[in-house]
This record gives structure tokens, C-alpha cells and sequence, in this order.
């Protein structure tokens, strides 16, 4: 009785601070923070800001004073960048009786335990996968033919709602992104018969805004390109390479003279942007159908355009199906991870801007074959893990100090596979697209 | 925030929280489903399904209502299955969080399989500092069956074995239904020998005392044990009035003290509250969620 007495006189002014937190060399390791906080009423209001993390900012923790006005509660998050690309993200509910602190430390661990599933299997059946983060939580989106419906944890259990209508096609991918500078992700929807589609982000729904380019795109990738603040994407399909630039509004228009696959690639069916080469701008993998890998690099200047770059990776002839820049060794450049169709996944790490076949050194034997890979700390250990979604079996793989990884768990087959913290517990879960349909794996 | 609301809250919190407490039937209830999830996994286990034991003990690891105890119980057998199934990384992680809560765990698998108390001692190598297997202490000791509430009791310690490496003993004791355990450094009476007087609480009905031996190193790390905290051994206690001194809480210069300093703290919390917290760094500084 004592302490909560003290506890709710602190609560009465309805005032808080927000700190962002981490021990992550800046701008080495982060070099811009996106902070967003809406009231946990989704009537209310929101605010979300990205900042740069120089001058004034250069340095972590940085703090904001949030006041409740009439919310009971609210949502704040942040997302921290390096190289124009999301690297790590923290958010917690605000109930104003006590400062809180967001973590965008180099350890982000997870939950110990076994993987486990949690649930029924729901939504639509070999889906493709996307984590958007926003006021209400973390949420999954899934997309597949028979439509597409927006997951969330309510109790113990997946809840569904349905997602907004998907353009014409079949679905090839989804990418989260905050398109409109709120600091929440959007969606952007790229499916085999239409221009991809932007749903944006309000609350815990989606809203189809309009259409990118006049062509399909068999891939999608988003980052800064320009560093001006907001979320430009690079689409990719046959021998074509377009980036659009962010006009800051959400509003996206083709800049044809910044980017051009022709020469370099004929069958795109993957693209990944990040900094690989650690100059603040992001870079541009592309991995194709039968061909070999390609790379771009930013340009210096940061005007936002790419220069060719063939020494950054290897030139190997892949089928490419996925790939994915993440930190898989700690140094905090991106690595690549390639799920291969119908071969062993490889895994490229990134040492000084290089891309470094060093699968048989890093993973297990056999390697494990995937259509889609996630990476990220979701064990108790501070190094990153990999799960390998395949048709055979969903691998999950542990990482290990020294950057290799062990096999831990073996779960059902899936098309597609992200790691979210769909329960807003603080811990990642993994989250598959299976046959059934979307299934929530908890530790 | 005005008086009148300062004044609910205050009165809010006088009241007993009774909504969210569960009654002792549906608490037995509860222990009894958990239990029941615990017996049908070791069964499964003995039987050697285990992945049938995997699934059913796994929601035992993640229940809020699952004790300390059961959870590590639950987590042993899963471990178990796991390293026989030969998926060393599984029965790796598992391992692991039973180290994670309890690093001083000793296997109570009575398969006695080299391979699998190799397996686990590694692991306590390689995750709890200056952990040697071959280090340890073999204890033995006598205490009483039956006491009385209030009364000290007398329980000797003896090390058998590596007598020279043990630092100290200490006695953990809680009546049971509570969770936390006192500890109590048991003296050294030479040649391997220690003794400690725990002196249980008074009370007017009987209740069961349990209790445990740890024998620590240098370093507090503990090298032996006797039961542990998630399967302790027992004393029944009868009632008993106990020593007649007052606690020290209940003494008078005791509660006009702990008073003035409640007086003092509340008003300065009063004070700091009421003008909330400076601005922060990021532009604009203060954000308001509603308007």
C-alpha cells in the first residue's frame, strides 16, 4: 500500500519521459531513429518523427516528454536506422505512471525455451509475409490468393481482420515501410498483373492509396536512398531496374536516369537494399532467376542514384527465390541471405563492402534449403538466429558467438516465414506461412 | 490532481484487492491441471514417446501459474527427450534455461546415463564460471522430523567429500506455501562439520517447514546440495507461541520513525509530481497524445 500510494501521486501530473537507449557506435551502427507514439485509443491522436542522429543528436540516450492530454494509455515506438535502412526497432505501451526507456541496444535477446506452436493456423494458405510496426503493436500481414488479413495476438491466440483488397495477380511481395514519414510501416504490394500497390498504415488497418509505375514488379525493396528523410523503393522485374523517390508525402514518381539493370540483369526476381559498404548510403543487391547475383552501390555523393559495382559479389549463376540483408555476424554491416529454389541457401558475409560466400563455413551441414529466410535474435543469446523456411521443413538455426550458426528445431514446412513480436511481449516469435495457413511458432 | 481524487485513491488502496485473487479451491485447481500435465509427460516420457512428452510438457515451461518447481521439472524431461532424440541444440537451449533460473540445478534423472551427465556437466561448464564437475562436495546431515513453531531447531551438516573445498554452508527454510526461502549460514565446528539453529515462526496451527542444505565455495557458488529449493525436505511443526520478545517492526520508535519518513517521502513526491518532468532533447521536446 505504501509504494502504490507513491506510484500514483508520481501518475498525477500525466507526464513522462521517453528515453531512446542503445550502445551501438553512432553512425556506425545507427545513425537515425524514427519515433512514433499514438494514443492506445486509435480515435486519439499520434505523432511520429524521424530524426538524424548527428549534431545535437549525436549521441544516445536522447529523451521526449510525452503528455497523456485525456488518453488513458499509449503506444511508443521507435525504429532505428543505418545506411537509410531499418536495422532494429523497440516499442512498449505508455500507462503514465512511470518514465519509459526504449532499447536499440546490440543485444536484443529473446525469449529462452523451445519453439513451439502456439495455436490454430489462420488466414489465408501459403501466404506471403510482412511485419509492420505502428501504434497497436507489431502486426503480420498476409497476403495470398485468397486475399489478405492483417494478425495480431488477442490472449493466446492469432486474431484476424481483413486486410484491404489485393490488386490483380498473383502475389510475388510484400514489404513493409513507412512510406508517409509517420514513423509506422506501410505496406507496399507487389503481385504478378499489377503496378504495386501502397496500403498505408492507420491504427491497426490498412488503406489501399494508390498504385507505383505503370508495371508489374517481380520485386521490391525500400531504404533512403537520397537521405532526405524519407522512404524511396527500387522494383525489379525481367532485365529492368526503376527507383522511385519519396516525394516526402508517400507520393512516388520513377527516376529513370538513377538506376538501370540493363546489361546487368534479365530475369530480377529478389532485390535488397543496404549499406553494405558503410558510407551511409544504401546499396542494392539483385538476384535473379537463373542468373548470377548483381550489385549496386550507393553513390557517394548521396544524390540518391547507384553505380555499378561487379567486385562486391560473387557472380553465381542462383535461382534466386528471397534474400535478405541482416547483421548476421555482429559487425553490424548487412549480410545476404539467399534462399535458393530447389538448392542449399547460401549465406554471403559482408567484410568492407564484399559479399563473402561463406556458407559451409557459417551454417550447418546440410545446409538447409528455404524459399524464404528470417534472421533475427530470437533466442536468449545475443547473436542473431536464422529460420529457414522450406518445403520440406522450417529450420530454425542458433546462432553462436563467433557469427556461425547450429541447428536447434526443426518445425512444419512453410512458403515464407518473419520474425515479429506479434504478442508485443517484448520478445521476437516467428510467424510461417504454411499450407494451412499463418501459424505463430512461440519460444 | 485535486484532494477529493488524492482521497479515492487512498481509500482504493486500503481496501483488500480481492477481485483478482483466486479462491484455494480454484488455486488447487489449478496446481491440479498442472500437475495433471506434469504426470502425463513423465508417463509419456517413461514410455518413450518423446515427442509426445515434448508437446504435452511445453505449456507447463510458458504458464504464469506454473511454480518455479514445476516449471523446472517440466523443463528436465523436455531436455531429456530432446538429447535422446539426438537434437543436441533443443536439449542445449533447454538445458540452459534451467541454468538460467536455477544455476546451482542438479539432474534428478535417475537413468544415471554417463552420456547425458556429461552432456549437462559440459554445459555447466561452458555457462557458470569456475564450474568443475570433478570440484564438488558430497554432504550428509541430521535433523530433526518434528518441531515446534517458534522454537529453534538443530540441523548438523557433514561433508563426506571435498570438505576442503566447501566455503560455507547455508540452510534455506520456508513454511510451506510461500515461495521466497531464509537462508541461514550454518557454523563451522570443525572437522567437516557444520551446525545451524534455524529458528522457525510462531504460530497457532501446525505447518510443515521445508528446507534445504547448500554448501558454497569461495566464490558463493553452490558445489553440494542437499534436496534443493524446488524439492525441499520437511519438518512437521506443531503450534507454539515461540520467544515472547516483540519483533522489531512492532517496537515504538520503530513505527513514529518509519512514519516521519512516510510523511516526509510523500511529501516530496507530492512536490515532484506536481511539476512533472523537464523537456526532452528530441524536438519538440513535449508531445501531448490527446488534445
Amino acid at each position: 500500500m505504501r509504494w502504490s500510494l507513491v506510484v500514483a501521486l508520481v501518475g498525477c501530473s500525466g507526464e513522462v519521459t521517453l528515453s531512446i537507449e542503445s550502445d551501438r557506435p553512432i553512425p556506425r551502427g545507427l545513425d537515425a531513429i524514427c519515433v512514433g507514439i499514438a494514443d492506445t485509443d486509435l480515435a486519439g491522436g499520434a505523432f511520429g518523427r524521424a530524426y538524424r542522429l548527428e549534431g545535437a543528436l549525436a549521441t544516445l540516450p536522447q529523451t521526449l516528454r510525452i503528455e497523456a492530454g485525456d488518453a488513458d494509455a499509449a503506444w511508443a515506438w521507435v525504429r532505428g536506422d543505418r545506411g537509410g535502412v531499418p536495422v532494429v526497432h523497440a516499442a512498449s505501451v505508455v500507462d503514465f505512471t512511470a518514465d519509459v526507456s526504449l532499447g536499440l541496444g546490440l543485444c536484443q535477446p529473446g525469449a529462452g525455451g523451445v519453439p513451439m506452436a502456439a495455436g490454430e493456423a489462420m488466414g489465408p494458405p501459403s501466404a506471403r509475409l510482412a511485419v509492420s510496426q505502428g501504434a497497436g503493436g507489431q502486426l503480420v500481414v498476409a497476403v495470398g490468393g485468397a486475399g489478405a488479413v492483417v494478425i495480431d495476438v488477442a490472449g493466446e491466440t492469432l486474431s484476424v481482420a481483413d486486410g484491404p483488397l489485393v490488386p490483380p495477380g498473383d502475389p510475388v511481395a510484400i514489404l513493409a515501410a513507412d512510406v508517409d514519414g509517420d514513423c509506422d510501416d506501410d505496406l507496399i504490394v507487389a503481385t504478378t498483373s499489377s503496378p504495386p500497390a501502397v496500403w498505408r498504415r492507420d491504427g491497426v488497418t490498412f488503406t489501399d492509396v494508390g498504385r507505383i509505375g505503370d508495371g508489374a514488379a517481380a520485386a521490391v525493396a525500400a531504404a533512403d536512398v537520397d537521405r532526405d528523410g524519407d522512404v524511396d523503393l527500387v522494383t525489379g522485374s525481367g532485365g529492368t531496374l526503376t527507383l522511385f523517390r519519396n516525394d516526402a508525402s508517400g507520393a512516388f514518381a520513377a527516376d529513370p536516369g538513377a538506376l538501370g539493370g540493363a546489361g546487368r540483369v534479365t530475369a530480377v526476381s529478389a532485390v535488397a537494399l543496404g549499406d553494405l559498404d558503410g558510407d551511409g548510403h544504401p546499396d542494392l543487391v539483385v538476384g535473379q532467376a537463373g542468373g548470377p547475383l548483381a550489385a549496386w552501390l550507393g553513390e557517394p555523393a548521396g544524390t540518391g542514384s547507384f553505380l555499378d559495382a561487379e567486385a562486391v559479389v560473387p557472380a553465381v549463376m542462383l535461382d534466386v527465390e528471397r534474400m535478405v540483408l541482416a547483421d548476421a555476424d555482429g559487425d553490424l554491416d548487412p549480410d545476404l541471405a539467399v534462399a535458393v529454389r530447389g538448392g542449399a541457401s547460401r549465406l554471403y558475409i559482408d567484410r568492407e563492402g564484399r559479399l563473402e560466400d561463406q556458407t559451409f563455413v557459417r551454417l550447418p551441414r546440410p545446409v538447409p534449403p528455404a524459399s524464404a529466410i528470417a534472421i533475427g535474435a530470437w533466442d536468449a543469446g545475443c547473436a542473431v538466429d536464422g529460420v529457414f523456411a522450406g518445403a520440406a521443413s522450417t529450420v530454425v538455426l542458433r546462432g553462436q558467438d563467433g557469427g556461425t550458426f547450429a541447428s536447434e528445431a526443426s518445425l512444419e514446412p512453410a512458403s515464407d516465414v518473419v520474425l515479429a513480436d506479434l504478442d508485443d511481449d517484448g520478445d521476437l516469435d516467428a510467424v510461417l506461412a504454411t499450407g494451412e495457413g499463418v501459424r505463430w511458432i512461440a519460444r | 490532481m485535486d484532494r477529493a481524487v488524492i482521497a479515492a485513491l487512498l481509500l482504493a488502496l486500503a481496501l483488500p484487492a480481492q477481485a483478482q485473487v483466486p479462491t484455494p479451491a480454484e488455486a488447487a485447481a489449478q496446481v491440479q491441471t498442472i500437475e495433471e500435465f506434469l504426470g502425463r509427460g513423465k508417463q509419456l516420457f517413461e514410455e518413450q514417446e518423446y515427442a509426445a512428452a515434448i508437446q504435452t510438457l511445453a505449456p507447463v515451461t510458458r504458464d504464469a501459474r506454473a511454480t518455479r518447481a514445476q516449471r523446472l521439472r517440466a523443463l528436465e524431461l523436455i531436455a531429456l527427450s530432446h538429447f535422446i532424440r539426438a537434437d543436441e541444440g533443443a536439449a542445449r537451449a533447454t538445458f540452459e534455461r534451467i541454468l538460467d533460473i536455477d544455476p546451482g540445478y542438479q539432474l534428478r534423472d535417475t537413468s544415471g546415463s554417463p552420456k547425458i551427465r556429461s552432456f549437462f556437466d559440459d554445459l555447466k561448464k561452458q555457462l557458470i564460471p569456475g564450474y568443475d564437475p570433478a570440484a564438488g562436495a558430497d554432504l550428509e546431515h541430521a535433523a530433526p522430523t518434528a518441531g515446534t513453531a517458534g522454537r529453534p531447531l538443530e540441523i548438523e551438516v557433514r561433508a563426506i567429500r571435498g570438505s576442503e573445498r566447501v566455503f560455507e554452508v547455508v540452510v534455506g527454510t520456508r513454511r510451506r506455501g510461500e515461495l521466497a526461502y531464509r537462508t541461514l549460514a550454518a557454523g563451522a565446528v570443525g572437522n567437516g562439520t557444520w551446525r545451524a539453529r534455524p529458528t522457525s515462526d510462531p504460530s497457532t496451527q501446525p505447518y510443515v517447514l521445508e528446507y534445504y542444505v547448500e554448501a558454497r565455495d569461495a566464490g558463493g557458488g553452490p558445489i553440494a546440495r542437499i534436496a534443493g529449493p524446488d524439492a525441499p525436505l520437511e519438518i512437521a511443526l506443531t503450534a507454539g507461541a515461540g520467544e515472547t520478545r516483540r519483533p522489531w517492526y512492532g517496537r515504538w520508535y520503530v513505527i513514529a520513525g518509519g512514519a516521519a519518513i512516510l510523511a516526509a517521502g510523500i511529501t516530496g513526491f507530492a512536490i515532484a509530481a506536481s511539476a512533472g518532468p523537464d523537456p526532452g532533447t528530441l524536438p519538440p521536446g513535449s508531445v501531448t497524445v490527446t488534445k
